[in-house]
């Protein structure tokens, strides 16, 4: 019902465009749509709260979860599709057959439309909105009298916000043992594993992993007006600001996330004082707000404590609005007969957030719009300007957006072939090891990975054509009004921003902004000379498109393959007259816009690099000074304890970074370790060891294309190019 | 839209995607180009004044806080940036830590420790593109 409902107010927004699709939905109606994947929390509370966790579409593990699990699968997913599978044979004895393992994943699709015909809108609108308000509520009976003064309000405990994001804490997966153990959010993704071992071997062996993936795609194909996209707007009518042909501004901002911590005194309404907005008055005492441990997720990976230390496992993927192949095959045989045929393939595309319009005589606009915003107030709301109203004290906050965070000892001492950590991205991860005694003479051995992986790519074609990424809402407080960012710290409004921290009259400890970022901190992937963090392949990435394409053959290699890059040259089997091919053939694209048009073509990403972080001139980031405070509040509870800490205060803002520090990844030891944040990368290696070799044809080749932020444009007038703080 | 197009066309020669001309581009023009990639950060320390502080201070200090570091505030920014810092990261065969860039990272290695008499054929044909309007 409630779908039906959606796909007539978006069909409603093409009145401006038509006359015939004139569908008018009520108030009523529209109010369900809007309502669609949106949460919405307020928590106005005087006193202590322990734990406060909200999470909308989001992976959320903590404490014991899955501790010591042993598996084969673990998939914990929300909002996710996934395919997983598995082949192993094992020979005991020689085998001299046919040995066929096939993993065919082509129709894994999450949040994708594909529509066609006269007027076509298809997308995802609203789908992914969560609004935490906590704070004081000085007058909750709402008589306009101030009831809650000199009162101390604090989460003790965790106060974890999630949207679209895997999310684990505490002793989660700790010591786990799973072969394949993937937690996604909004995702797709493929798992393909094929395996072989045994002794000697001949004939044909065929290893095949083939995998799309497809994460929030559009495609529109019409005659007249086509849009295709993934859009937050307030409601629908804000919508129709985007696609009207003026292209006025929507609105009404809407941050895919939003927290508000509620920092909030008087607010100059009560009545009785004497100095309205002022606290010089001694018979106005302050609220104090006090969060302990604040962690705020959007569109990103955060594990921290003692998350997936010492796991184990073939593929470990913790994934946010990504779309992830993983290809893995391996054979393990003794002596390999003449004329016997090896072929082990990965052909894998991943596609995430990429949108296709296409009118023959209209409009066309294919875009991601406001899908990545994060705003966190840390202040007082209703009068942001008056410095002098509230006070909160916040003793560590992480305010991830588009980011993976890794922190304390998570994935210490891990043990994996691959590894993701991947937010708002698209990859693949091909992997081909071939491992025999000798390979006897006429035998074929081919190994191939042909990957695609696109990220935010928008392709528009129509009399006027836009392709676009675009955040493009100004920020606006809960009364509508735009945020001039106070006290002279920017004389306009501030167009679009990613990620916006204000620190209004707040005392900071530690606090991390990563906004399409990469942050591991402490000892997450660290570990002990005898005891690493090791891998095949591990991967944190940030809206970024990557391929990994491996391939291995190792003939007569006396130790396992774990060892093979400190002990190349052991290898000591034989070959004989052979052909040996192993190709890596790689596409990534990230925000790649494409508009082609008779008249205006745009392509274009706008506004989609901006962070702020606001620290207003009466803000710390700083240890609490104990000795200015009273002894009780007003409940008579012991303020000095309440409120007391004492470790070292830090600030950490990234963007479009990645930041390795503390200890992160220390003795780390594997083949390949990439950490990308708003990047466009292809990895391939082909690698082959063996001890003699007779008339044998090796052939290693790498086609990549990396293609990253790139815009084109034809039409007249034609716009390309990547911008920022601007309006249109 | 036709109003559009004007804005469209004035952004695209101000900042220098006009159409293969070179463009002189005056200080007051120049002035709206900063906003490219723009990160603001605002640390406390910059806009402080001890004197207004002080007094904000001493308004608040009947409850709460404020404990104003001067000098030291351990405050780390970074756009665009890499940071590796405090003993992170170590080993790997094939380490990348990129921002916003293209990369193609091939590696072809053949060993052969023993005779040998055939053929190695090694090819790598790479494009990387970054941040740019071009057709690949």
């Amino acid at each position: 019902m409630k779908r039906k409902i959606l796909l007539s107010a978006i069909l409603s927004l093409s009145v401006a465009f038509s006359p015939a699709f004139s569908e008018v939905l009520s108030d009523e109606e529209l109010e369900e749509v809007d309502a669609q994947g949106f949460q919405n929390i307020v928590q106005h509370h005087v006193g202590d709260l322990s734990d406060l966790d909200n999470n909308m579409d989001s992976v959320y593990l903590d404490e014991e979860t899955q501790r010591d699990t042993v598996a084969t699968y673990v998939v914990n997913e929300a909002s996710s599709s996934l395919n997983a599978h598995q082949n192993t044979v094992n020979l005991s004895s020689g085998f001299s057959y046919n040995i066929s393992q096939t993993n065919t994943q082509l129709n894994n699709q999450n949040y994708v439309n594909d529509a066609s015909g006269n007027i076509v809108l298809v997308g995802n609108v609203n789908q992914q909105r969560q609004i935490v308000d906590i704070g004081v509520d000085i007058d909750p009976d709402k008589d306009g009298i101030v009831d809650n003064e000199g009162l101390i309000t604090r989460i003790t405990g965790e106060f974890d916000n999630n949207n679209n994001s895997v999310m684990m804490r505490d002793n989660a997966l700790k010591d786990s043992q799973i072969v394949i153990l993937v937690n996604s959010s909004t995702s797709a993704i493929n798992a393909g594993m094929n395996q072989v071992t045994g002794g000697d071997f001949g004939n044909a062996l065929s290893q095949i992993n083939n995998q799309s993936g497809f994460n929030f795609n559009n495609s529109a194909d019409s005659t007249g007006f086509a849009l295709a996209t993934n859009a937050e707007v307030s409601d629908v009518n804000a919508l129709d600001g985007l696609i009207n042909p003026d292209r006025q501004l929507p609105e009404v901002s809407v941050p895919t996330q939003h927290i508000i911590n509620h920092f909030n005194r008087n607010a100059g309404i009560d009545a009785g004082d004497p100095d309205p907005g002022h606290s010089d008055s001694p018979n106005n005492p302050y609220n104090v707000t006090y969060i302990r441990d604040n962690n705020n997720n959007n569109n990103s990976v955060q594990s921290r404590d003692n998350v997936q230390e010492n796991a184990q496992s073939n593929y470990l993927a913790n994934t946010a609005k990504t779309a992830a192949n993983f290809g893995f095959n391996i054979a393990s045989l003794e002596n390999v007969a003449n004329l016997t045929t090896i072929s082990q393939q990965n052909t894998q595309t991943a596609e995430n957030h990429n949108n296709t319009a296409d009118s023959l005589d209209s409009t066309a606009i294919a875009g991601n719009f406001n899908k990545e915003t994060q705003v966190i107030d840390n202040m007082d709301v209703v009068n942001p300007i008056d410095l002098y109203n509230a006070t909160g004290i916040i003793r560590e906050q992480d305010n991830n957006n588009n980011s993976v965070q890794k922190k304390d000892d998570s994935e210490r001492y891990a043990k994996v072939i691959v590894g993701h950590n991947v937010a708002v991205s698209a990859v693949n991860a091909g992997l081909n090891l071939l491992e025999v005694a000798s390979l006897g003479v006429g035998s074929t051995v081919t190994q191939t990975n042909t990957q695609t992986s696109n990220n935010f790519n928008n392709t528009a074609d129509g009399l006027t054509a836009y392709a676009e990424n675009a955040d493009l809402t100004p920020y606006k407080d809960r009364a509508g009004n735009i945020i001039d960012l106070p006290i002279g710290r920017m004389d306009k409004p501030l167009l679009g921003p990613g990620q916006l921290i204000h620190n209004v009259h707040a005392t900071i400890l530690e606090q991390n902004n990563n906004n399409n970022s990469v942050q591991l901190a402490n000892d997450a992937q660290g570990g002990s000379s005898s005891d690493p963090y090791s891998f095949f392949e591990s991967v944190n990435a940030s809206t970024s498109a990557m391929n990994t394409g491996m391939n291995v053959i190792a003939v007569g290699f006396p130790g396992d393959l774990t060892q093979l890059f400190d002990e190349m040259l052991m290898a000591t089997g034989t070959v004989g007259s052979n052909s040996i091919t192993q190709t890596n053939t790689q596409t990534a694209g990230n925000h790649i816009n494409d508009a082609n048009a008779t008249f205006l073509a745009l392509a274009a990403n706008k506004n989609k690099e901006i962070q702020w972080v606001d620290n207003c001139n009466c803000t710390d980031i700083a240890s609490v000074n104990t000795a200015v405070l009273p002894d009780f509040d007003d409940l008579g509870r012991p303020v000095k304890d309440l409120l007391k800490v004492t470790e070292t205060p830090q600030q950490n803002n990234n963007m479009n970074s990645v930041q390795i520090r503390d200890r992160a990844q220390r003795y780390a030891t594997g083949v390949f370790m990439g950490n990308a944040a708003n990047s466009a990368v292809n990895a391939s290696m082909n690698f082959m060891t063996s001890g003699q070799v007779t008339g044998t044809t090796v052939t290693q080749t790498n086609n990549a294309v990396a293609n990253n932020w790139n815009n084109t444009a034809t039409g007249a007038p034609a716009i390309a190019g990547n911008f920022e703080n601007i309006a249109w | 839209m036709k109003r559009l197009m004007g804005l469209l066309i004035g952004i695209g020669i101000t900042v220098g995607y006009s159409f293969g001309d070179m463009v002189e581009v005056s200080d007051s023009e120049l002035d709206s180009v900063y906003a490219q990639g723009i990160y603001i950060n605002v640390p406390a320390l910059e806009t402080i004044d001890v004197t207004n502080q002080i007094n904000g201070d001493l308004d608040i200090g009947t409850y709460a806080n404020i404990d104003q570091l001067i000098i030291d505030t351990p405050q780390v920014n970074l756009n665009d940036s890499i940071m590796l810092s405090g003993n992170a990261q170590q080993n790997a065969f094939m380490p990348i830590n990129i921002t916003n860039s293209s990369v193609n990272m091939p590696i072809n290695i053949i060993i052969i420790t023993g005779d040998n008499n055939g053929n190695i054929d090694i090819n790598n044909v790479l494009d990387a593109i970054n941040h740019s309007t071009v057709t690949p």
